[in-house]
């Protein structure tokens, strides 16, 4: 036993000195240029519309998934990004009777850029600033509601981003062990960012007061989704704001692992009625750099 | 450093941890809480108080007595569906998992439809059935009439089935479409069978959705056509059987029929149920619906309680007794003695 442990601990040295030579990741540098980001992951949800329904709903849903294509440059990034989920959600009554549960699915697609305003030091900390045009869908089923009751927004608007981006790492130094081990240790090179997202101007769609869609009394002049009683234009309202969180870990030939945690908030209230949506998930990405 | 260490970590956390802030948990309902939102968003959403004359008020006290904290789950439910009914309507029902309410349409009137008479005596046993129309040809006085049954507007209507059907009647001196019974389903089904019955394009109904929480707030304003199909067109005399449970999507097809001159509605006036349903839920986790819309006539007519027959018939239970149907009587007569 104590052969193998020996031999395994030579074996890994012998690894560690043979990636040693390669030439590591040392500055932000390496983040420039083409990428594309192909994730995927769960989030958790929560919502309420009061004008259907005083009950909460909570559920999950998949990300399947998200591709996001960025080009960055010194002072510019650009970024397409493309998530689509699907998901379930119950409300919070608990009973013993059986009943199903409402699908969620939507989209969300966004183009932007972001403009590097400030840079504290060369290749360490960066805020950016920059607009976005977001076009996102959620649409609920409601199941177990006779004609199959549809609720739904859709938000075609811009926002403005604010990204600060705090790459950091460390030197790690080789280690000897009983000076006959040598490993040597690859320094590490890590990129924390926050992007927060507020809405400037836009359309949101959602359903008239009367309500939901309801496929069993459609009808060929209805207009539905686009009729102008149930489009709403909006400026400077809060009405969603979207956080990001990542970290990203830049591996020797650019490409990075990333985690992502968003945080999703949609609120809108009318006659004392409001509907409220929050998702929160974790994604997890490979970012192929070209 | 440590002050941007600090932003980070703080809006990782603030964003991660507000969601039970922003969307407050709510403890178990209790039997007032659940009476208030009915009786709330009955108020705000139900489109039919003024046409039929509701003081929505008086229901709150008049049931609001009857409703105590920690009362049983059955009890609740019967106040509940005791104060729906008095809005009189089809279209209303209060659904637990352990019952359904619903305001009895058809129980103050004659059923005025004997299915079973009607194959012995009238159709037949061999009638086709095409999608969702059962039809055949009847032979009365050297002449064909044809006759349509089609019993629930959820039975979807393609055009090829139309196409067929409507092909084999063409040379028929009139049509017979009965409806009785028929208590609804999908409202685009009919548009689909008025499309062969238009002689051309006409305004059939207007529709009127609720947009604001108070009992006139109506905006949106849709007119409904129906066109002639582009394959089929019957125009010769058309006779609607109605009964008093026809309900919902039957009554927009005779509100729509009620447009074009060659229709008549004969029987009995229908249950109405032309207001398109909305669906809303209980604290309890109880599930309603209720009209939130209302639909007018091309006239300017109200039929939500009923679209009345332009020739009343009620079938007499002596006649139905001897194998006759008054109802198809009256409409093979109306067709033998249409003139153009």
């Amino acid at each position: 036993m104590r052969k193998i442990f020996l031999f395994t601990l030579f074996a890994l040295s012998f690894t560690f000195h043979a990636t040693g030579q390669e030439n590591e990741v040392n500055d932000m540098q390496s983040l420039k240029g083409l990428s594309l980001d192909i994730g995927s992951g769960i989030y958790g949800m929560k919502m309420r519309d009061e004008l259907f329904s005083p009950l909460i709903y909570r559920g999950f849903s998949f990300a399947v998934p998200q591709l996001k294509l960025q080009w960055r440059g010194k002072k510019i990034q650009l970024f397409s990004n493309l998530i689509t989920r699907l998901g379930i959600l119950d409300q919070n009554v608990k009973s013993d009777w059986i009943r199903t549960p409402e699908i969620l699915y939507g989209w969300n697609s966004d183009v932007g850029f972001l403009y590097n305003v400030k840079q504290w030091k060369p290749g360490k900390r960066n805020l950016w600033l920059g607009l976005n045009t977001t076009l996102k869908w959620d649409i609920l089923m409601n199941s177990r509601m006779g004609n199959s009751a549809l609720n739904y927004n859709f938000i075609l608007g811009s926002s403005i981003l604010g990204r600060l981006e705090f790459p950091f790492g460390w030197k790690a130094k080789d280690l000897s062990i009983l000076n006959v081990i040598h490993l040597h240790r690859k320094s590490r090179r890590l990129l924390l960012a926050w992007q927060l997202e507020y809405p400037l101007a836009g359309l949101l769609v959602r359903p008239s007061f009367d309500g939901i869609m309801y496929p069993a009394f459609d009808n060929p002049d209805n207009g539905s989704f686009w009729d102008e009683e149930n489009i709403n234009g909006y400026i400077l309202n809060p009405l969603y704001i979207r956080s990001q969180t990542e970290l990203s870990y830049i591996l020797k030939n650019r490409n990075r692992l990333k985690i992502t945690y968003h945080w999703n908030y949609f609120h809108v209230k009318k006659y004392d009625l409001s509907d409220t949506f929050i998702s929160y998930g974790l994604l997890f990405s490979f970012v192929f750099a070209f | 450093m440590r002050v941007i260490q600090f932003i980070l970590l703080s809006g990782i956390f603030f964003f991660s941890s507000c969601s039970k802030l922003l969307i407050k948990d709510e403890k178990e309902s209790t039997a007032t809480q659940n009476f208030e939102s009915l009786w709330k968003t009955a108020d705000i959403h139900y489109s039919y108080f003024e046409e039929k004359n509701i003081d929505w008020d008086a229901q709150k006290g008049f049931y609001g007595q009857y409703v105590y904290d920690g009362m049983p789950d059955d009890k609740l439910f019967e106040v509940l569906a005791n104060m729906l009914n008095v809005l009189r309507d089809g279209h209303v029902n209060l659904i637990a998992p352990f019952n359904v309410s619903r305001y009895p349409i058809g129980a103050y009137s004659p059923e005025n439809f004997n299915y079973r008479l009607l194959k012995d005596n009238y159709i037949g046993w061999d009638y086709e059935i095409t999608g969702g129309l059962a039809h055949t040809k009847l032979y009365r006085d050297g002449v064909y009439i044809a006759y349509l049954r089609y019993p629930s507007f959820s039975n979807m209507l393609s055009k090829a089935d139309l196409n067929y059907v409507f092909g084999k009647m063409k040379h028929t001196k009139g049509m017979i479409i009965d409806l009785r019974s028929n208590g609804g389903g999908v409202v685009s089904n009919v548009y689909t069978l008025g499309s062969y019955l238009a002689d051309k394009e006409r305004k059939v109904y207007t529709m009127y959705d609720k947009t604001g929480p108070g009992h006139h707030d109506f905006g949106r304003v849709v007119e409904v056509k129906i066109a002639p199909s582009d394959t089929l067109n019957y125009t010769q005399n058309v006779m609607i059987l109605t009964n008093r449970t026809c309900f919902s999507a039957t009554s927009f097809f005779c509100t729509a029929m009620k447009a074009f001159p060659h229709v008549l509605l004969v029987g009995d006036t229908t249950g109405g149920g032309m207001g398109a349903p909305g669906y809303f839920e209980l604290p309890n986790g109880w599930t309603y619906r209720m009209s939130v819309t209302k639909t007018l006539a091309a006239d300017g007519s109200n039929y939500e309680m009923g679209v009345p027959p332009d020739i009343p018939v009620v079938m007499n239970p002596e006649h139905e007794s001897a194998g006759i149907d008054d109802i198809m009587e009256t409409a093979i007569n109306e067709i033998l003695n249409y003139k153009k």
